[in-house]
């Protein structure tokens, strides 16, 4: 290890002798002489800080003390694991956790003890919620970050300045940092440096992809594989299906047991203050990504979920991306997450906010947040006035959809759209009526082109569009209009005499018949010139005031008024389509655990029968977009649900 | 030759000498350590320290106090007819401490270590460099104050521990980390708020008093506003000691009096209070600590004389804090200690300190990230509480096709948005028609120990460098500095040892206005009678009557406050 070599100590140093040797060569590299000596000097420092703290480099139960072959040792056990059928592997192969993870990232449980020193030195995981109350009483012991997002150390749990030993357990069951709901992918917004936070379209791709894959892998014709936590004894599968032997259970609790471990292997990861601040970030993810291959279908899309946002929540705060970050709630950054994915590109949000208004530069969005999603509740304060964060509630924010902030968008995108489809229709047919003249033609290319700007500007889901493109467009248009009423002589193109003369200038012998079929309706070809050019003056002008009165109206907070006639029963947004692809995955993942606790339970032919078409079921009820009949399909579907539990519950009394 | 340190306090300005038995505080020509940083020009002639103290009230439109707070800032003070940027009312300052430490030493004096806030910003230091430049000193180091304040207390005390620096000064407030082990003071993270000191907590308890009397502060005239400052001023201080204060207050016309609760006093200040959190917790989570790790924490500043203050600090990291006699004489003491190391005297010689830089300094660029939109964004590029000295790089491409320019905008900051971020300047770079992406500049950022930032642009495809060091910008140019050097040069100092006498007159003016009818007179009489004596050539003993002066000066002063118990 370069760190380790630069301060001549040897890979298992402590912090103690780390910081030793730090001053010790800090005496002889001043960083008023050597700048670039010095800087190398910090950054050794801090990677070997980061191993001490870590216990890496420590000789533990593998032998190999070093991380990088580990790595690989791990990736390929684990390669190999997934590679023979997990429901093959007799139940001697000795593929304990320890090896699988590999032990620098994944510590199993009871090889924890040589990281006792590092687990004393980072701060313990956050207080959990239910402790709040009464710690809360505690006067004096209650540090000023305990409820902040984002700054762990909780000397909350300990009183005053002696931490009692009992409170040293880093189990804790609620202290893991990786609630369901949060996430914050806002961070994203600034963070074009860390390479180790996968694309998002990427990983949401990958999510999608197991979800699918998921349903199939648990379509009826696969029997339904025992997952349950507790063995159970052969003789309890009567029906004699093919259920696997007794023998085979133990691999199904080592997928949990490996999914337990490795998320608490992320949860350590994550939590550590010194992770990936001498980078690694890519290595980690790699390695946890690789480790979760041969987990079950439904533990790894949990884990990969929840290692997506345990990363993204580490990167955004390790980045310190701004003053106002760690005071805005964690609700907040996730709703705003939230629309900006789901307008695409956060200038629609910030156009709504420019909607609802407000003050400061946070403001605005939070103001439409909080009018997306009801009245802001009041938060719950410490004893000093701090706000306390609350969870996010992603079922309160659905339910609120029907917004009128959010009706009055989809209406106003469907009306720019009607406008839009009506306005080619406008250029064209004078074309199509004037036939050949050459300023008929050219006023219908350059209207279709305006039409194709017009769309790009007032489309708001359309990137590109803005404000000042408008206003310029319909400047452009407003000037042609003009030309055009005010050259209304050279519209005369339609007058019949131009178009008899024309036809005497091309070919005077042959236009006879024409001319006097012509000159016979004059006066009705006046009459049609005129009503035409009446018709599409003020059907261009029609255009140009539906225009503004679009524009007009998605910048002013005139919204209520124009809302009443809204649907409110669709999710048929972008917004709602990203709310609705969350609401699914997580759907689908409860929905597919209970399935298969429900199955592993099932013992008659008709408790079996029951889930599979559950199991079937489950594409139509949650469908990959929103669908109007989804309420009650889903209320079907979990009264279906209830009755087979219902019925279990009575077979096994 | 001697390096003084001098702390440049928004309220009180020190200078300190190291020593063969550490570091010592010099006295000014009053015999007082705390030189208050006010400044009065009348007819041409600069008074800085408590004399010009005393003309706040006596002359308020020529003289100026607390313009530490707009260092960096091209505000202009109008005092006797001419404008005063601060970074020449700073320099005024600083020549009258420079004097102070020649009469002192008694040698002339041409470098200083100066202090300033840790979280003073480039353009601030920039302007605190100028203005030593204006007092005629040469300063290579800027140290930050907590940091000067952790030199001063830990060197001798503390082998080896972490502790907090809470350093609440008149008008600036700072938070610092430091780590301590084998003779190395490393600085770990700071933060802090330009805006918030004491004078806030004065100026919440004079809003208070007004509205409890009815008072419309913008109807006073400046000289009553002074008085009712530095009144407010002294309640705040009494009720550092006292639970209870009852005060007396005369203004034109009306006598204002009435009692006020510590408690009461407190509640009025809790915005303030609560303010304070913000920085310590920022800086505890930089650190990566658990505030249990903290060994002690440091008070530093008049400010933390305050009980509420104490408590709060006790009650977040519960233990008591640590607090000097002095709070305000630390940070002077502590720049002294960094003038030795400086000076790489013998004694300090093992003492390595390392310092952060209390920004995150960056370029505004578009993100490459899907869903930005098209904004740019600020780019970090050094974190902020990284250690410095420090240079980093990052790439940043093109976004244009057939680009041929790309400007760098280098922002100071924490927002993510550049526009809320401070704009430090921009470097063009020019580089070769190509696609979008196609072209790559690896920008580079050297922050070296003074807070100094140098931008290093190199064009992938050409090799070709660009460079800027954002030192120079002082507001200021050469010229101009060298054009108001000599401008100040030409203002009137009063002699030095003349300064007691012209305290006792400023005063005595003070006392008069302050005061009306018989004690006016008295007043008025007796200050006659001192300026005949002094003047008078054949008076064999002016420092008696001088002595007999300041006595009955005493007694008016206390004869003013008697009421306040």
């Amino acid at each position: 290890m370069w760190a380790h070599d630069l301060l001549g100590l040897p890979v298992d140093a402590d912090e103690r002798a780390v910081k030793r040797a730090y001053a010790a060569r800090l005496k002889v590299t001043r960083p008023d002489d050597d700048p670039a000596a010095f800087q190398r000097l910090v950054e050794a420092r801090d990677v070997a800080l980061q191993w001490a703290r870590n216990g890496w480099g420590r000789p533990d139960p593998d032998p190999d003390p070093d991380d990088d072959d580990d790595d690989g040792d791990a990736i390929e056990a684990m390669e190999t694991a997934a590679a023979s059928d997990p429901g093959l592997t007799p139940p001697a192969e000795p593929v304990s956790h320890g090896r699988v993870a590999g032990p620098p990232l994944a510590a199993p449980e009871d090889d924890r003890p040589p990281l006792a020193a590092p687990e004393d030195d980072r701060p313990p995981l956050a207080a959990p919620d239910g402790d709040r109350p009464p710690l809360a009483d505690r006067e004096g012991a209650r540090p000023p970050l305990a409820d902040r997002e984002g700054a762990r150390p909780a000397a909350a749990d300990r009183e005053g300045g002696s931490p009692p030993l009992a409170d040293q357990k880093s189990d804790h069951p609620d202290g893991r940092r990786m609630p369901e709901a949060e996430g914050t992918l806002i961070s994203r917004l600034g963070d074009d440096v860390d390479p180790p936070l996968p694309e998002p379209s990427r990983l949401e791709d990958r999510i999608d992809t197991i979800v699918l894959r998921m349903a199939e892998a648990e379509s009826p014709a696969a029997p339904p594989k025992p997952s349950r936590a507790v063995p159970e004894p052969a003789g309890r599968d009567p029906d004699g299906d093919d259920d696997p032997e007794p023998e085979f259970d133990p691999e199904p609790d080592t997928s949990a047991d490996r999914f337990a471990a490795l998320t608490a292997e992320a949860d350590r990861l994550l939590n550590d203050p010194w992770f990936g601040q001498g980078g690694g970030h890519a290595l980690a993810w790699e390695a946890l990504i690789g480790a979760a291959e041969d987990l079950d279908i439904a533990q790894r899309l949990a884990f990969e979920t929840q290692l997506a946002r345990g990363f993204d929540r580490h990167l955004g705060r390790g980045r310190n991306s701004g003053d106002a970050a760690p005071v805005l709630p964690e609700r907040t950054r996730v709703l705003l997450r939230l629309a900006s994915e789901a307008f695409g590109w956060d200038r629609d949000v910030r156009r709504l906010a420019r909607i609802v208004g407000g003050a400061s530069e946070v403001g605005p969005l939070v103001a439409v947040i909080e009018a997306l999603t009801g009245p802001p509740p009041t938060p719950r304060r410490d004893e000093t006035g701090f706000p306390l964060l609350e969870p996010f509630d992603l079922e309160a924010f659905l339910g609120n959809l029907d917004h009128p902030l959010v009706r009055y968008y989809r209406r106003a995108q469907r009306a720019g759209r009607l406008v839009l489809s009506f306005s080619p229709l406008a250029f064209f047919l004078p074309v199509w009526w004037a036939g050949r003249n050459r300023y008929m033609l050219w006023a219908a290319g350059l209207s279709v082109l305006l039409a194709v700007a017009m769309s790009m500007a007032v489309d708001p889901r359309h990137p590109g569009g803005n404000g000042p493109l408008f206003i310029g467009l319909v400047a452009v248009i407003l000037a042609g209009r003009t030309l055009l009423a005010a050259n209304a002589q050279r519209l005369e193109v339609l007058n019949v005499t131009d178009l008899i003369e024309t036809a005497d200038r091309e070919a005077p012998a042959r236009n006879d018949k024409r001319k006097t079929f012509l000159a016979a309706r004059r006066p009705t070809w006046r009459l049609a010139t005129v009503l035409f050019s009446a018709v599409y003056l003020v059907m261009v002008d029609i255009f140009i005031v539906a225009m503004l009165i679009d524009a007009a109206v998605l910048s002013e907070p005139r919204i209520e008024r124009l809302m009443p006639e809204a649907d409110p029963a669709r999710l048929d947004t972008r917004l709602g389509a990203v709310l609705w692809r969350e609401h699914r995955e997580r759907s689908i993942a409860n929905v597919v655990r209970v399935l298969k606790e429900l199955g592993a339970k099932a013992n008659s032919p008709a408790d079996h029968a029951a889930i599979e078409a559950l199991r079937a079921d489950l594409r139509t009820v949650y469908p990959e977009g929103w669908h109007p009949d989804y309420p009650a399909r889903s209320a079907d579907f979990e009264r279906r649900l209830e009755a087979v539990r219902t019925s279990l519950g009575r077979g096994t009394n | 030759m001697a390096i003084v340190g001098i702390d440049l306090g928004t309220t009180n300005s020190l200078v300190a000498v190291w020593t063969a038995s550490g570091p010592e505080l010099i006295p000014n020509a009053h015999g007082d350590l705390l030189t208050p940083s006010v400044v009065s020009v009348v007819d041409g002639e600069a008074l800085v320290g408590r004399a010009a103290a005393e003309r706040l009230i006596t002359r308020p439109q020529a003289t100026v106090a607390a313009f530490k707070r707009w260092m960096g800032t091209d505000k202009l003070t109008r005092l006797d007819g001419r404008p005063f940027r601060a970074e020449e009312l700073s320099a005024l300052v600083l020549g009258s401490l420079k004097r102070d430490a020649e009469a002192h030493l008694g040698e002339a004096i041409i470098e200083a270590v100066i202090s300033v806030p840790a979280y003073f910003n480039d353009l601030q230091r920039k302007a605190t460099m100028t203005a030593a430049r204006l007092a005629g000193l040469h300063v290579e180091r800027l140290v930050n104050e907590p940091t000067a304040a952790a030199l001063a207390y830990g060197l001798g005390e503390v082998e080896e521990a972490q502790f907090l620096v809470f350093d609440l000064g008149g008008g600036t407030f700072d938070v610092s980390i430091l780590d301590k082990y084998d003779q190395v003071m490393e600085v770990r993270a700071t933060a802090g708020d330009n805006y918030l000191g004491g004078d806030d907590f004065r100026d919440l308890l004079m809003a208070h008093l007004a509205e409890r009397h009815g008072l419309d502060r913008t109807k006073l005239a400046a000289g009553d506003l002074s008085r009712f400052t530095r009144f407010a001023e002294s309640l705040k201080i009494e009720l550092s000691a006292k639970t209870t204060v009852a005060y007396t207050f005369e203004l034109p016309g009306q006598v204002v009096e009435g009692r006020i609760e510590r408690s009461e006093y407190e509640e009025v200040v809790r915005p303030l209070l609560r303010r304070l959190r913000t920085p310590l917790e920022r800086a505890i989570s930089d650190a990566r600590l658990d505030p249990r790790e903290i060994a002690q924490v440091v008070m530093v500043g008049g400010a933390t004389r305050m009980p509420a203050v104490r408590s709060l600090v006790g009650r977040l990291f519960a233990r008591l804090p640590l607090t000097h006699l002095n709070p305000d004489h630390l940070v002077a003491l502590g720049a002294a200690v960094q003038a030795g190391l400086k000076a790489r005297h013998a004694a300090l010689d093992d003492v390595v300190m390392t310092d952060v830089c209390p920004y995150t300094l960056g370029i505004a660029a578009l993100s490459s990230q899907r869903g930005s939109g098209g904004e740019p964004v600020t780019v970090p590029i050094i974190e902020r509480n990284s250690v410095v000295p420090i240079s980093r790089s990052h790439p940043f491409t093109t976004v244009q096709d057939n680009q041929t320019q790309i400007r760098l905008e280098v922002y100071q900051g924490e927002n993510l948005k550049p526009e809320n971020n401070v704009n430090l300047g921009a470097l063009e770079v020019e580089v070769t028609r190509a696609k979008a992406g196609h072209e790559t500049v690896e920008v580079r950022f050297t922050y070296d120990l003074n807070g100094a930032l140098e931008l290093e642009a190199t064009v992938q495809s050409t090799g070709k460098v660009w460079r800027r060091v954002f030192q120079n910008r002082t507001g200021l140019s050469d010229a101009e500095i060298d054009k108001r050097f000599s401008e100040l040069a030409a203002l009137k100092l009063p002699p030095r040892d003349q300064a007691p006498n012209r305290l006792l007159i400023e005063r005595a003016e003070r006392i008069y206005a302050e005061s009306l009818g018989e004690r006016r007179e008295l007043v008025s009489g007796a200050l006659r009678e001192f300026m005949m004596a002094i003047q008078d050539p054949t008076n064999a003993h002016p420092d008696r009557d001088r002595e007999a002066f300041a006595k009955l000066l005493d007694r008016f002063e206390t004869d003013v406050f008697r009421d306040i118990d």
